[in-house]
């Protein structure tokens, strides 16, 4: 680089610019330190953990000691928490997804119709998306406080219902949480299918409408094809972030009650660094290494599947 | 006919009010139930949905007993720190991946994207002793050094829209004598202003309300952020005052809040292009 601008044989040369190349790997360079250092080093460090029995109390300090498979065969042939864990998690991702997705749908066909207010309308529905997880949970607890005097309580007594512990009854506990996450997590979802509504093009639907289709067979033939990339990219990373849910069930029911409604990351987050002792650090990176499978295995088939079904108007993803 | 459209049309508006005050009721359950007395109260019934009053006192006392004023200056340190760094090394790397070849580049940015699926539980535990090594724990480091990297989700999109400026101006500052780093500040930044306002606003939004992170390498209460400040009062008072711990709620939610409705187009400008795109 220094012979490229300097000063060769005491005459100045015109300063030689970088080449291309060069000048990616200089640009990108921060983000290539990043991914060694935060990402690709802790993940191959996982990896070798996966296989041992390592401490948190040793981890820095004592010689690695591998124990082969044994954290994997563990966590399939002993570990119930876990593997209650994994239904646990499949109920409320698919659950929630299905739900934001089809609800969120309707709504923004909703929207997407000339009514006054649309934005206002809009906004309101985004509004539980913006506020902070810690305040949501705290809200929804009061709301439906293991005390029977309360509110949602009320609301349910109208129509006859109730009253409930919510908290305290495993289903009604799983039913909880998925609503409370349906009701936080639908604003983006149903704002990326507004905007892919409002993309279809007008002319098919008028095209259509002059064929004599009537609302249904435009939905079936002409919206729903033209809005699937959107509904596949709402699903997907729906399902990859749910399959990872944490803080929103942490604080709302801490898992409870019993296991009810424990997901993979609150078992795997407890054994690092809650259970200490009980459970080793290795033990806990083999259950990640779980997750990351799993939620692999779902990108995978459902981007296959995507291949088949998603129409593309320029015929290519 | 028309008559039966505009009879549509009535019929769509209010279920639009119905549905919308089911998504923000929840929150103006939150704002009433700040000015009650006590949580005796709250849980009464028939349910008082109205206060009697609305003393501020409540506001007051939330913010004293909470600590709020130091939560918030926590919060903040990290907002802006996670900004600083996340934003400047996301423009540089989406800059290169945007504007220069090279080989493997595109073999690079498909590692790039598919960093964004990796479960945060993976790195979670080795990055943990990473840190620890590092002597970092029990201070904000390890929440603010890995933004060296830029975030993928920052990247991608400031690429995208790189990409929609038009080369030939790059080209034409080039021939004038600018160099890279002077075209990227010269010519593409006040082009990609509109981008930022937004991806300043989501950084704010996430970082602000974040819980995970900091409940990992947060535990020193000098740290607190408003997340961990909020749940420790809740969880440390067996019976938490119920209104106190709404009033905290509204202050920690209000600021996202009001985001929200001053900067709706640089949001629904983010959230539109990453369905799109």
């Amino acid at each position: 680089m220094k012979s490229s601008r300097g000063d060769i044989l005491g005459t100045k040369v015109r300063k030689k610019k970088l080449s291309d190349s060069r000048l990616f790997y200089i640009y990108i360079s921060p983000w290539l330190i990043g991914l060694t250092c935060f990402t690709l080093f802790p993940m191959v460090l996982s990896l070798i953990f996966s296989f041992t029995n390592v401490k948190m109390s040793s981890a820095t300090t004592a010689p690695l000691e591998f124990v082969g498979l044994k954290n994997y065969i563990d966590i399939f042939k002993n570990d119930q928490d876990f593997l209650r864990s994994i239904f646990n998690t499949f109920i409320y991702a698919f659950a929630k997804v299905f739900l934001t997705v089809v609800i969120g749908l309707l709504i923004a066909l909703l929207l997407n119709a000339s009514i006054p207010g649309r934005k206002f309308f809009r906004t309101m529905i985004y509004m539980p998306a913006v506020i902070p997880v810690v305040s949501v949970a705290l809200l929804w607890k009061l709301i439906f406080t293991g005390n029977e005097l309360n509110i949602a309580n009320y609301v349910l007594s109208l129509f006859g219902l109730g009253p409930y512990h919510f908290f305290g009854n495993e289903i009604i506990a799983m039913l909880t949480v998925i609503f409370v996450g349906v009701w936080s997590g639908l604003g983006p979802v149903m704002l990326i299918l507004l905007a892919a509504l409002q993309g279809i093009s007008q002319d098919l639907l008028e095209a259509a409408e002059l064929d004599g289709a009537n609302s249904f067979k435009k939905f079936i033939h002409i919206i729903l094809p033209s809005i699937s990339p959107s509904i596949l990219f709402v699903t997907i990373t729906g399902l990859i972030g749910s399959l990872q849910a944490y803080a929103e069930i942490k604080l709302l029911t801490g898992g409870g009650p019993g296991n009810a409604t424990t997901t993979m990351n609150l078992v795997i987050v407890n054994n690092a660094f809650n259970n200490l002792g009980r459970k080793t650090l290795g033990y806990a990176s083999a259950q990640g290494w779980i997750v990351f499978t799993i939620i692999l295995i779902f990108t995978i088939v459902f981007l296959r599947l995507a291949n088949k079904r998603v129409y593309y108007e320029s015929g290519g993803a | 006919m028309k008559k039966k459209k505009i009879i549509k049309k009535v019929i769509l508006f209010i279920i639009a009010i119905i549905i919308a005050t089911f998504f923000a009721l929840p929150f103006v359950y939150m704002v009433l139930m700040s000015f009650m007395p006590d949580s005796n109260s709250i849980f009464k019934w028939p349910p008082q949905l109205i206060p009697d009053k609305f003393p501020f006192i409540n506001y007051k006392e939330a913010y004293e007993y909470i600590n709020m004023t130091k939560l918030i200056l926590n919060t903040l340190i990290m907002v802006v720190s996670t900004m600083a760094l996340g934003i400047t090394s996301s423009l540089f790397v989406a800059y290169g991946f945007a504007r220069f070849k090279a080989k493997g580049s595109n073999v690079l940015f498909t590692i790039l994207l598919s960093t964004m699926m990796i479960p945060w539980v993976v790195t979670m535990i080795p990055a943990y002793v990473e840190f620890e090594f590092l002597g970092w724990i029990g201070t904000r480091l390890p929440l603010i050094i890995p933004w060296i990297g830029g975030s993928a989700f920052n990247v991608f999109m400031l690429r995208q829209f790189i990409m929609m400026i038009p080369k030939e101006l790059d080209e034409a500052a080039k021939i004038d004598g600018c160099s890279s780093l002077g075209i990227l500040f010269k010519i593409l930044l006040p082009q990609l202003r509109p981008v930022l306002a937004t991806l300043l606003i989501f950084f704010f939004i996430n970082t602000w309300s974040d819980y995970v992170g900091p409940s990992i390498y947060l535990t020193d209460p000098d740290l607190h952020t408003l997340s961990l400040g909020m749940q420790r009062y809740f969880s440390a008072l067996g019976t938490a005052n119920w209104a106190y711990v709404m009033a905290g709620s509204v202050i920690f939610s209000l600021p996202m809040v009001l985001v929200l409705f001053f900067a709706q187009k640089a949001f629904v400008r983010g959230i539109v292009t990453t369905g799109l795109k």
